[in-house]
């Protein structure tokens, strides 16, 4: 349903003196490089690396807050960039993030009511009684119940849970076919973690969306991901199925990001790492 | 916007500095409604004593509480008729200076890049544009009344609002909540004005109490200069025409309640902004 | 930094050229006949006709206006109505009674404002540090015309110790005799519009060194000088004044552009024969290229002001990059 075909987000390096010299050309800082993945409907690919792997600015160019030097995204078979080009608000509607702090996704000022129905009134629903109605609705399904006792809050009187709840509620309201969830626990107390990781994961079966999970956290992909794609330097180094790629990674890369996983966390045993020796040999 | 008004109130209620200064804020926004009608006397209107003579720097007594002018004229009546030029002048600066210097920082800061180059040095250039003197020349060439000064201080005084919204929405922007509002599909002008705004409220406020504070005293200025409107009895002109008359010296009580009343106003402003600067701005509370 | 310099320089120039150009508009669009404020209307028909032709206000506006600038980078301000001599001659010795106001008695504010408003940190709480606070703020908010009066009524009215107004005692010097300046009669006139002015323009930076240096106290900085045992003033004098010191220089630029303009008023009050006051009068006596000249005048030294601040900020701040 999602198919990213060598996605490639190139920046121009900050012009230092030396690109002035002769015979240099100016530098480019290769962020994304041909990266390709497929995401089914339900479905929750995992995206894994550390900072500056490149991971979250592959998410930033899919929800089109930035664009890719190369490359394309197609849902359902149609060119995201040409429809984004024909109709702006109508790609917003299928594709929605996540954001990693919900302390600086949330616009201070707002109440709940209006931050989740904001995505509505920016699409040109007028409708206010619908809009609180859908208001309503989506925030019962991530369990902000009763939903009325929310409506009034401003974000500083939530908890950093409830707060990425809200984050999730508004980006559910537009009904996306598409989520990218950068980091969406990263920020989070580890008892609330796994409360929104499952949230996470029921949303995108339920509703049918094709989800990208971004994390430098292992512990959690097991809980939420279908499969992983592990990231090293704007490269996607190993794709495969989330118990395949923890029990048997192929790519040396991937074999440290699983030894580094603290084993410690009593969530994360349901898929213990490799001995290191057995992957070396 | 009504709450943002009602936590302005809420947060200025608390110290001790701030409540003084909405107490005098409100005595003087009273006597610029009820001066003319509470003016014991005309204010132009020359005064006799039984004797049919005229009260000439008259010393202050129970028929005339601050005494008169050379002209006769009664000053407590003068004074109090003299609040309403310096708050609407004020009021209407402080209200002009904030609408334009809002929509320029929020435009410079948002679009940023030529837009912002272009509206940036624009506003260097008016920064650079010495204040009082244009003021006085603008009103000489068009004609003195309060409508050419409230503009001719707007055009000089947006400066600084505009510098400080630039500053705050430059960090603003980068703002997740930014990102996620421009990824539903949201226009430019709905990211700026429902967005942004909200967040520069309390600093739009903060410019509004300095600008009023600036204005007022300018309005004192250009009338003690002799380029106020000539139709209007303001304390300003009241300074100018003790001072004009040469017998200023001769007569305090002429020449110190105007000085005072407009002390005592930009005080309870500046007491309230400050008041307010504190809430909002947590570094500053220790202060 | 040789190229921040050049840039800025740049920007100044550009700034003072878009001045002279809203004036040269301002002053030909606004008063009914175009040619007014040009030339007198004093002047014999045959006379106004030859200056007409002389600043080519019978060609078309550009024409004119490009004439102006010609004019004004030679210094040619044309001739007063009032007394027919060339502007420059009337405004080159205001320029110099303006500065030696205003220029000492900046400096004075600044230095003492700081102090005070350091020593007001230091003793924050005490009923001296509210009652300097509120006299602070009182005295900010009080019109500088009405505070020179009061002290004219006090200091040369009442107790007779300073003379009314004006630069020396008239009479005393020929006009425009520079060894006036070196008089005790004219450091006896300067004295009490530099106490007022001074007085007046140090209740900013007071208020500002005060709250900064406050707003320090929280810093880790600030926290480790003290766990290191230091002395409570040697932390607030030693460290936080330090630091406070920046933002108030950051000011400075801004500060120096309203006492250049607010002169205006000072020398109103005390008859101090600077640009300000030969502005005010020009203007009464409908003098417009004096007016004009004035106006120009204050508009460079508030430019050129705000640009020597801007270096110093400079060059106290390292963090500000000149890129």
């Amino acid at each position: 349903m999602i198919d990213v075909r060598d996605l490639t987000k190139h920046y121009a390096a900050a012009a230092g003196l030396r690109s002035l010299l002769p015979g240099r050309g100016r530098e480019v800082t290769r962020a994304v490089e041909g990266v390709s993945f497929a995401i089914g409907a339900g479905e929750v690919l995992g995206l894994v690396g550390e900072s500056g792997s490149g991971k979250s600015t592959t998410g930033r160019l899919l929800v089109g807050l930035e664009t890719p030097t190369s490359g394309s995204m197609r849902i359902d078979g149609t060119d995201s960039a040409a429809a984004r080009a024909r109709d702006k608000k109508a790609f917003h509607r299928q594709v929605q993030m996540i954001f990693q702090d919900p302390y600086g996704a949330l616009n201070p000022q707002h109440t709940v009511e209006d931050l989740v129905g904001r995505p509505l009134l920016y699409q040109g629903v007028r409708d206010r009684a619908a809009i609180a109605k859908s208001v309503r609705a989506v925030l019962a399904e991530v369990g902000l119940t009763p939903a009325e006792s929310y409506l009034g809050k401003h974000p500083h009187q939530l908890s950093g849970g409830q707060r990425q709840r809200v984050c999730i509620a508004r980006a559910i309201i537009l009904e996306p076919r598409f989520l990218v969830a950068d980091e969406p626990v990263s920020m989070l107390d580890v008892s609330i973690k796994w409360d929104i990781v499952r949230l996470l994961k029921r949303l995108a079966r339920q509703r049918g969306i094709a989800m990208l999970y971004i994390t430098h956290d292992l512990a959690t992909v097991g809980a939420v991901c279908d499969r992983l794609a592990i990231m090293y330097r704007g490269r996607i180094v190993e794709t495969g199925p989330v118990e395949q790629v923890m029990a048997a990674p192929a790519d040396p890369y991937t074999r440290t990001l699983i030894a580094a996983i603290p084993s410690a966390d009593p969530d994360a045993v349901r898929v213990r790492p490799p001995v290191l020796v057995q992957g070396l040999g | 916007m009504p709450t943002i008004i009602l936590d302005f109130f809420r947060a200025v209620w608390r110290g001790p500095f701030g409540p003084t200064g909405l107490v005098i804020l409100g005595i003087c926004l009273a006597l610029a409604i009820l001066g003319p009608a509470i003016a014991p006397y005309d204010p132009v209107a020359r005064n006799y004593d039984a004797a049919g003579k005229l009260l000439r720097l008259a010393s202050p007594s129970w028929q005339h509480w601050l005494g008169t002018t050379l002209l006769g004229r009664d000053v407590l009546s003068q004074m109090l008729v003299g609040a309403r030029p310096a708050l609407l002048v004020g009021g209407l600066t402080a209200l002009g200076t904030v609408l334009i210097g809002v929509n320029i920082g929020l435009i410079a800061g948002y679009f940023g890049g030529r837009i912002d180059s272009f509206l940036m040095r624009l506003t260097d250039m008016f920064l650079g544009l010495p204040f009082l003197p244009f003021i006085i020349i603008v009103l000489s060439l068009t004609g003195r009344s309060l409508t050419t000064m409230v503009i001719a201080m707007t055009l000089v005084m947006w400066r600084s609002t505009a510098r400080v919204v630039r500053a705050q929405v430059l960090s603003l922007r980068e703002m997740p909540f930014i990102a996620a509002a421009r990824i539903t599909g949201a226009s430019d002008l709905a990211i700026i004005y429902r967005e942004i705004a909200p967040n520069i409220m309390p600093i739009a406020l903060v410019s509004v109490a300095f600008a009023l504070a600036w204005a007022i005293i300018t309005e004192a200025s250009i009338g003690f200069l002799g380029f106020g409107d000539p139709s209007v009895v303001s304390w300003g002109s009241i300074v100018y025409d003790a001072y004009a008359s040469q017998m200023m010296y001769r007569a305090p009580w002429w020449v110190i309640p105007p000085g005072i009343a407009i002390m005592v106003l930009v005080s309870a402003v500046y007491f309230v902004g400050r008041a307010y600067e504190q809430v909002i701005n947590p570094r500053l509370r220790t202060g | 930094m040789a190229g921040y310099l050049l840039r800025r320089f740049w920007h100044m120039v550009l700034t003072l050229f878009a001045m002279a150009t809203l004036m040269f508009f301002l002053f030909r669009l606004l008063p009914g006949d175009p040619t007014a404020t040009v030339i007198s209307p004093s002047l014999y028909p045959k006379a106004q006709e030859a200056m007409r032709q002389q600043f080519g206000l019978d060609r078309p506006l550009f024409e004119q206006y490009l004439l102006y600038l010609r004019n004004l980078l030679v210094l040619d301000f044309g001739f007063s109505f009032q007394t027919n001599r060339p502007v420059f001659e009337m405004i080159q010795g205001r320029l110099l009674n303006t500065l030696l106001l205003i220029l000492p008695s900046m400096f004075a504010a600044y230095l003492l404002g700081a102090v005070i408003g350091a020593i007001a940190a230091w003793k924050r709480g005490s009923a001296g540090e509210v009652g300097l606070v509120f006299t602070a703020t009182a005295l900010q908010s009080a019109p500088l015309f009405w505070l020179g009066m009061l002290a004219i009524l006090l200091f040369s009215i009442k107790l007779d110790l300073f003379p009314i107004g004006h630069i020396v005692t008239p009479g005393l010097f020929p006009e425009q005799d520079w060894r006036m300046y070196l008089s005790a009669d004219f450091l006896h006139h300067l004295a009490l519009p530099f106490l007022v002015n001074t007085l007046y323009q140090l209740c900013f930076p007071l208020l500002l060194m005060r709250s900064t240096m406050l707003s320090t106290i929280g810093e880790d900085y600030i926290e480790l000088a003290r766990m290191k045992g230091l002395s409570e003033r040697r932390v607030l004098f030693g460290h936080a004044a330090r630091n406070a010191l920046l933002p108030l220089a950051t000011t400075l630029p801004m500060i120096l552009g309203w006492a250049v303009a607010g002169s205006v008023v000072i020398e109103t009050v005390f008859s101090w024969p600077g640009l300000g006051l030969l502005m005010v009068e020009a203007i009464s006596r409908a003098d417009y290229p004096v007016a004009q000249a004035a106006f120009l005048l204050i508009a460079v030294l508030t430019v050129f002001g705000t640009f020597i601040a801007d270096l110093l900020c400079g060059l106290l701040d390292p963090r500000i990059v000149y890129a």
